[in-house]
C-alpha cells in the first residue's frame, strides 16, 4: 500500500515517520504515485480542524479518528472530482499530535492493519512472525 | 453522575500510548482487550518500560482497590494502553 503524504504542517512530517516505523511504502515527491493513497495537510488560520474529501473509507475514518483526539470541532469539506483515496486536512499547527496520529489510525484501519488472517498463509505468517523475534 | 458504571471504548495504535482517563472517583476498573488478532501494551507510567504488561487478544484485565477510602480519582491516568499491531479498541469499564 504506497501512500503520498505532503504539506507544510508538522503533523505530516509526523504521520511519515510513523508510517516508516510500521514499514508501509510513503512517496514525498511532487506528484502523487499511481494507485496510491494521497495526503496532504497544511497549517490553516481557521480555529476548527477542516477535512477536505470525498466522503469513503479514509475520510471516513480519518473524521472519526481525529475527532477522537481533538480537542475541537472537526468540519468536513466535500472536494468535487478527487478520488475516495484523496484527504486534505488543514488546521493550526497546534493540533499536530491529534492529526498525525488521527490520520494514522485512519490508514491503518483501511489497510487492515494487524488483522488475523485465516488459512495456511495466516498460519505461515504467524508462525514466521514469532520465529523471526525469537532468533 | 447518573449511574455509578461506565463503559469507554477507547482507539488506540501502534505508535503512541493512549491514557486512559477515569472517568469518575471508582474502585474498580477493568481493561478488555476487544482485537481478537493482536495483543495490547499496558503501562502505569507511559515513559517507564519496567512498568509494562500484556494483554492478550481477547483478555480482560481488572484492576480493584478493596479499601473504600482509597479510590482511583477522577481525571487521574493510572494505565496508558499502546497496540502492538492495528487500532485496538480497548473496552474500559469504570466502577465506583
Amino acid at each position: 500500500m504506497k501512500i503520498h503524504v505532503s504539506g507544510d504542517h508538522p503533523a505530516a512530517d509526523t504521520l511519515r515517520e510513523y508510517l516508516k516505523a510500521l514499514g508501509y511504502a510513503v512517496a514525498t515527491g511532487a506528484s502523487v504515485p499511481s494507485g496510491a493513497f494521497a495526503i496532504r495537510v497544511e497549517v490553516g488560520s481557521a480555529a476548527n480542524i477542516a477535512v477536505q474529501g470525498p466522503r469513503g473509507p479514509l475520510v471516513d475514518e480519518a473524521l472519526r479518528a481525529i475527532a477522537e483526539l481533538a480537542s475541537i470541532r472537526v468540519e468536513w469539506f466535500p472536494s468535487n472530482g478527487d478520488s475516495i483515496r484523496t484527504i486534505q486536512v488543514s488546521a493550526p499547527e497546534i493540533h499536530a499530535d491529534a492529526i498525525g496520529r488521527g490520520l494514522l489510525r485512519a490508514v491503518l484501519r483501511i489497510s487492515q492493519n494487524g488483522a488475523a488472517q485465516s488459512g495456511w498463509y495466516g498460519f505461515f505468517s504467524t508462525l514466521w512472525k514469532r520465529l523471526s523475534k525469537t532468533a | 453522575m447518573p449511574a455509578p458504571f461506565q463503559i469507554s471504548v477507547i482507539t488506540i495504535d501502534p505508535v503512541s500510548w493512549t491514557p486512559i482517563t477515569v472517568a469518575f472517583d471508582c474502585t474498580s476498573l477493568s481493561v478488555k482487550n476487544a482485537d481478537t488478532a493482536n495483543a495490547v501494551r499496558i503501562r502505569s507510567n507511559a515513559n517507564d518500560a519496567t512498568t509494562q504488561d500484556l494483554i492478550a487478544p481477547g483478555a480482560e484485565q481488572s484492576l480493584a482497590i478493596p479499601f473504600h477510602r482509597y479510590r482511583f480519582p477522577a481525571g487521574s491516568q493510572p494505565l496508558w494502553v499502546q497496540a502492538t499491531a492495528g487500532t485496538g479498541p480497548v473496552i474500559v469499564k469504570f466502577l465506583a
